[in-house]
């Protein structure tokens, strides 16, 4: 058959080609996003890298610091380390409750600049969140 | 263990197995086996209905002994928190789910007619691997090693961020979607096997838009409850739980276009098949994902590995081997044709939609899946961050908004007649809200480019919905109708996401404050009832002029003792108002002024006032409910002035004394307080405040030094140990010598450590100097020394910091709308389901094919 045929083939390729520029541009995307979980030493060293740190809420350390609008609190490892964070979103509701925190984002100028915070709640099942994008 | 919960659920697995085997039997050919299997499955489906009211019962009873009941209720439990607490936890969910998957093999049973016993023996087993996890974590287990003299009095109770009513429902609808997509798995293979593979669709279709309906508001219920009561702002996080149950929902959008597509063309069943069955095994694999804990490190919601890890992978590894081993089986059997539509057809544009579903889907479940990906390369497994899924999702979302608005404007084989023109109506009006927006203040010209397409859809679709009504078929707008909602929600999530604006601000109590062009006052706490939660009330006044108040909650969680904040929200048509209280300052006291001594009946000066210290009063020692209050009657004369009976008292509970002071009439903030009383020797302290005053001197002062101020000198005559206290703690007495004139008296401060560790001091009020008193700083036992500070109300006393708030506020344009679309997407989807509903019937199939019933006309 002619142009039937071989206009079906021509979107068959445009589509290809569509599609594996999108995966291309998808996967350059996905490694530019991944977070690797890191301890609170190698956050340090990894300086600007975005990565993600976890540990416990130092009870009674969260505050509102009025100079730089944000929130800080300090968080501590399971070797008892402590580090100090900083973030400028909505503090999540339940932040006290947090038995851990997690902060993505990247060390610098003497605190852990968090991007955004997950808290776990105490509960088994049920938990919840908070991130500062859509 | 509660043994007629156990039982029954035993039952249910047995009777569910013996439906499976009957079933099998009556597809060997024996037709005789299909009612034996239909009477275990009613069974079955009765067992499990039961076990769900005997759980039910144990809840509302507040029965102990099940550790399910003592770890998600209590006794002081609403009763509909009593009945969401049956789906807090994992048995729970997981029953409720059995629950609707057996219920809905009822209607199947009977529509699936001859399809019956392959569609059931499937079913079964999807509804059999779900009761094995039932069996295995039991809900009706008794606490470990539980003796009857140890069934808790109360429960753990239910977590306050589920008590909520969006919480209640959340699960059930949730559960209902989920059971739902066992029907077209269920009927995909049936048809796989049986070699028939397009009455299948047809009959799938109602049952696949009902789970697109369900779990579409499940997923949007729950976005609505993490934004109206989490206090970050946001209704989706992209955390792995939400992720996994939106890509089967994505699955099922993709199928119900095509099988929507299959029904019209004859054509695509190799692709509804695959995403039948996929969309079941996305479920699988959801569930795997949420409950196995592989992603406890990357997800704020469940953790706990809960035990049921290797049956999940089981679950999955089994169904996704019968299943494509099945269509692998098959696939060359099953009748391909290809079209010859031009481009501009809806056909080729649904299998576009179709592409962007999928592509979607793929692409939030390889971010979600990424913690296991990168295991293989990555030394540690690293997640991938919402930036991801918001850059990859912006192209597609722009694509599927193209496809969605062109689509009505073509038919099936072509594009329809005046189609250009009406085409480029609705461009013009796109470009003009795309300008519009970018007047009011939208910028960046992928946003830009990605408004004006959802405008491009909304409007197309609109036009379509308004087209079909008028030709008076009504169920047939619902399409166009779910179109208008998705095209809705998608110009909603880029709006309010990216131009979203907050900011931090503390508000002092009192003081209106300019906050991105509203004025906010903080007015104080309000707690309107002893139950409610402590509101910030803030007063709002919004750049257009309306005045309104909101109050967002800070309170404490008395399970965990912790602090937690609700948000208040304000919709308003264009935007929504949000604050989010994130830190109170209660502020300074008022300090003290001054401090007397009396006795019944004496009288102290205090400047030129004179106070009287009447009596005690006991008849209002019940005023307040659960504590002992004890009055203490005081007249006030002041020159020029009535003298003025004042009463302020002392509030004793279980919790301690609270002194209430009361105002003195005619000073703004001056108040006067009970210090502390000696009932039995007849004394009390008290305490004026708010009348100005300073610390005057502040010296630190070893045994025999002194320190002059004014007409005083104050001479530290050494430590004196006291007698034990009343709380039996060792009291350090701090005399001092006070001498005026000639005059020396003896006054005595005391410090004594509370049980609890923290130090009270009781200060030295200097008799005849009009409130001056002594207060005691650091202590040097060992050195003997001692820091003393000499208070004189006549100093100007230092301006007080007010209580303030922090709040976070911000304004986030058109996030109504997301609600608004999926309330239209929702009712879309309802309309398209009672067209298709008539579907739900299987035609028979004819004789000749060897199943022995006539043919009916029409399909």
């Amino acid at each position: 058959m002619s142009d039937p045929v071989r206009q079906r083939r021509l979107w068959y390729v445009i589509g290809g080609v569509a599609i594996a520029g999108f995966v291309a541009f998808g996967a350059t995307s996905f490694r530019k996003n991944i977070t690797p979980y890191v301890g609170f030493e190698q956050a340090k060293e990894a300086r600007a890298t975005r990565v993600q740190v976890a540990g416990e809420l130092v009870q009674g350390s969260a505050r509102y610091v009025e100079a730089s609008r944000q929130l800080e609190f300090l968080m501590k490892d399971p070797e008892g380390r402590t580090m100090l964070v900083r973030y400028h979103g909505p503090k999540p509701g339940n932040f006290e409750e947090a038995k851990q925190v997690v902060a993505v984002g990247s060390y610098g100028d003497g605190a852990f600049e968090a991007g955004q915070l997950l808290v776990k709640c105490p509960s088994k099942y049920q938990g919840l969140e908070t991130t500062p994008s859509s | 263990m509660y043994y007629p919960g156990t039982i029954l659920i035993w039952g249910a697995f047995l009777l569910g197995l013996a439906s499976t085997v009957c079933y099998a039997l009556a597809i060997r050919g024996d037709e005789g086996w299909r009612r034996l299997a239909r009477q275990t499955y009613v069974l079955m489906t009765a067992a499990v209905v039961v076990a769900s009211a005997v759980l039910m019962y144990l809840l509302l009873t507040h029965d102990y002994r099940v550790f399910y009941v003592t770890a998600y209720t209590d006794n002081s439990l609403p009763l509909h928190f009593l009945i969401s607490a049956f789906w807090a936890g994992q048995e729970g969910s997981f029953l409720l789910w059995v629950f609707w998957a057996a219920v809905l093999g009822l209607p199947l049973m009977r529509f699936a007619r001859d399809y019956e016993p392959r569609v059931m023996f499937f079913y079964n087993l999807t509804l059999l691997s779900l009761v094995l996890l039932l069996v295995k974590q039991d809900p009706f287990r008794f606490h470990q090693g539980l003796t009857a003299s140890m069934v808790p009095l109360d429960g753990n109770g239910l977590n306050p961020l589920l008590q909520n009513p969006w919480m209640v429902i959340h699960p059930p609808v949730m559960f209902l979607g989920y059971a739902c997509l066992a029907v077209p798995f269920a009927f995909a293979l049936a048809a796989l096997w049986m070699r028939r593979y397009d009455d299948w669709a047809r009959v799938s279709l109602p049952w696949v838009l009902l789970s697109l309906l369900t779990l579409g508001a499940a997923i949007m219920l729950g976005g609505y409850w993490s934004y109206e009561t989490l206090g970050w702002g946001g209704y989706w996080g992209w955390d792995p739980v939400e992720n996994a149950s939106l890509v089967p929902w994505l699955a099922t959008a993709a199928l119900a276009h095509g099988l929507v597509l299959q029904r019209g063309k004859h054509r695509f069943r190799r692709l509804n098949l695959v995403l039948a069955i996929f969309s079941y095994l996305l479920v699988v694999y959801a569930t795997f994902l949420t409950r196995s804990g592989v992603l406890a490190n990357f997800s704020v919601h469940s953790f706990v590995d809960l035990g049921i890890t290797g049956w999940l992978v089981f679950n999955m590894a089994f169904f996704l081997l019968v299943s494509v081993g099945l269509l692998v089986w098959r696939w060359r059997e099953i009748p391909t044709e290809t079209g010859d539509e031009p481009f501009l057809s809806r056909t080729v544009f649904f299998v576009l939609g179709v592409i962007v579903l999928v592509g979607t889907g793929l692409m939030v479940l390889i971010g979600t899946s990424a913690p296991l990906i990168t295991r293989l390369w990555m030394e540690k497994p690293a997640q991938v961050g919402p930036d991801f899924y918001n850059t990859v999702g912006l192209p597609l979302a722009i694509l599927f908004s193209v496809g969605l608005g062109i689509i009505p404007f073509l038919g099936w084989q072509r594009a329809r007649e005046g189609a250009g023109r009406k085409l480029a109506v609705v461009i013009g009006l796109s470009l003009a809200a795309t300008g519009a927006a970018a007047a009011l203040g939208a910028h960046g010209w992928l946003n830009l480019l990605y408004i004006g397409t959802a405008a491009f859809s909304i409007l197309a679709n609109v036009w379509a919905v308004i087209r079909t009504l008028r030709r008076g078929r009504l169920a047939a707008a619902g399409g166009y109708l779910s179109h208008v909602g998705v095209g809705v929600m998608i110009l909603a999530f880029l709006v309010s996401g990216v131009f979203d604006r907050s900011e931090k601000v503390r508000l002092p109590e009192g003081e209106a404050v300019d906050v991105m062009g509203y004025t906010m006052t903080f007015k104080g706490i309000d707690r309107p009832t002893p139950d409610a939660h402590d509101a910030m009330v803030v007063d709002v006044r919004t750049p257009s002029g309306k005045n309104l108040t909101m109050r967002p909650l800070m309170w404490v969680n008395e399970k965990t003792n912790q602090l937690v904040a609700n948000p208040d929200i304000e919709g308003f048509f264009t935007h929504d108002l949000y604050l989010a209280p994130e830190q109170y300052d209660p502020g300074e006291d008022a300090p003290v002024s001054g401090r007397l001594v009396l006795a019944k009946g004496e009288t102290g000066t205090f400047r030129d006032w004179k106070l009287t210290f009447e009596g005690f009063d006991l008849s209002s020692q019940h005023a307040v409910p659960g504590a002992f209050t004890v009055g203490v009657v005081v007249t006030l004369e002041r020159p020029g002035e009535q003298p003025v009976r004042l009463e302020p008292s002392v509030v004793s509970s279980e919790g301690g004394a609270t002194p209430v002071p009361v105002p003195i009439p005619g000073t703004p903030g001056g108040a006067i307080r009970i210090g502390g009383m000696d009932a039995s020797r007849g004394l009390v302290r008290l305490e004026l405040l708010g009348l100005g005053g300073g610390i005057a001197r502040d010296v630190t002062l070893a045994k025999g030094e002194s320190f002059r101020y004014g007409d005083l000198t104050v001479r530290f005559e050494g430590f004196e140990m006291a007698g034990a206290h009343e709380t039996g703690n060792v009291q350090l007495r701090v005399p001092f010598a006070v001498v005026r004139d000639g005059e020396t008296v003896q006054v005595v401060a005391s410090v004594h450590e509370r049980p609890d560790g923290t130090t009270e001091v009781a200060p030295a009020a200097i008799p005849g100097a009009g409130g001056m008193t002594l207060d005691i700083g650091r202590i040097d036992a060992e050195n003997g020394r001692v820091e003393v500070r000499l208070f004189d109300p006549r100093l100007r006393p230092r301006p007080l910091a007010p209580p303030s708030l922090v709040l976070d506020v911000s304004v986030k344009p058109l996030i109504g709308l997301v609600w608004i679309g999926t309330i239209l997407t929702t009712i879309g989807i309802f309309m398209a389901l009672l067209l298709r509903r008539r579907d739900l019937a299987v035609v028979p199939i004819p004789t000749g094919e060897g199943r022995g019933t006539t043919r009916k006309g029409g399909a």
